[in-house]
């Protein structure tokens, strides 16, 4: 300003007026002024323009490093957490896998035993125990048999020709011999029989003679159908008892002959004769049928 | 005497897989075995 001034005042000292110089100067200044302002404002938009291209691009920059960043944060982030998760799947997936193979296991082995138990009631209901017992011991003694067949040098042949005649033969000489002791002790009965009744006749003669007629016959009656010890054992009794019974019917008979001294008809009583159950009672029966 | 569980398991598995021929022999062996130890037991008994 100063300098447009003075230079005004050195060239136009002599033309220029002191007002046309202010004037001048105004004018200049104002035009000055005026076109340093748009210069200033061409220059501030160039600026700000320029600044914000600056600013445009350090912001996307700045955006694009955040970006990144957090990309890469968040891939860790999401890589960590997936590690995690997977460990704890592994985990939880291994715990299943061992779970579920012991508990396979136990059911495996349940089922297994399941049907051994099965196929043990369906073998025993198609073959019993005891069928299989008895066929063991068919099967065994056919084999003893057999072995006892080879040790003893008798084959099927000499087995079902000689040996099954040879048994025959041996059956039928068994068979004549147990009818000759048949027979032959049949014969020894009858000969014991006799030869007992002998033994009695003979012992009862020995033993009745010097007795009476009536005193025989009474004793013979008496012992006919008994065994010979019988008869030794009670042969002095009976003779004894025969003796008083007919002593005790004499005296009787005396005795009446003497009260009534008369004679009476006889009066037949048809007395009812018991049997004798014992041998005494026999006796008593005897000695009252030969009272006079 | 012959463990009779590995053919019992292999039945099973077979019946499952609808391998039904091979299962008949696994079935076949056990049952034969089954009867085999009840023979053996008859056998130890006294014959008289």
């Amino acid at each position: 300003m100063s300098k447009i001034s003075d230079l005004l005042k050195e060239v136009g000292k002599d033309v220029l007026t002191e007002e046309s110089l202010e004037q001048v100067e105004t004018v200049f200044n104002e035009a000055v002024d005026k076109k340093a302002e748009e210069r200033a404002q061409i220059a501030t938009e160039a600026a700000l323009a320029t600044q914000d291209e600056e600013h445009s691009k350090k912001l996307e920059q700045l955006l694009e490093a955040v970006d990144a960043d957090h990309t890469q944060k968040l891939k860790k982030v999401v890589g960590a957490v997936d590690n995690d998760r997977a460990r704890k799947l592994k985990n939880v997936i291994r715990r299943y896998q061992q779970t579920v193979n012991e508990e396979a296991s136990s059911l495996k082995d349940t089922v297994v035993e399941s049907v051994s138990d099965y196929l043990d009631s369906y073998i025993e209901e198609a073959i019993p125990t005891k069928t299989v017992e008895e066929a063991t011991k068919n099967k065994r003694a056919f084999t003893l048999l057999s072995d006892l067949r080879k040790m003893l040098s008798v084959d099927m042949a000499l087995a079902s020709d000689s040996i099954r005649e040879a048994v025959k033969d041996g059956k039928d000489t068994i068979e004549a011999q147990r009818r000759e002791l048949n027979e032959l002790t049949e014969s020894h009965n009858t000969v014991s029989e006799e030869l007992e009744g002998l033994k009695k006749a003979l012992y009862l003669e020995k033993k009745l003679v010097g007795l009476d007629e009536k005193q025989s016959n009474f004793v013979r009656k008496t012992f006919e159908d008994k065994d010979l010890t019988f008869i030794e054992e009670n042969f002095e009794y009976t003779v004894n008892i025969f003796d008083k019974k007919a002593q005790e019917s004499l005296d009787m008979l005396k005795e009446e002959a003497m009260t009534e001294n008369k004679t009476k008809e006889a009066k037949v009583v048809q007395e009812k004769v018991e049997q004798p159950k014992t041998a005494v009672g026999h006796y008593a029966q005897e000695l009252a049928n030969m009272r006079l | 005497m012959m463990d009779q569980k590995p053919y019992i398991k292999s039945f099973i598995n077979k019946i499952f897989g609808k391998d039904y021929a091979a299962a008949n022999k696994d079935l076949r062996t056990v049952v034969e075995a089954k009867l085999k130890e009840k023979i053996a037991k008859a056998t130890k008994k006294d014959l008289f």
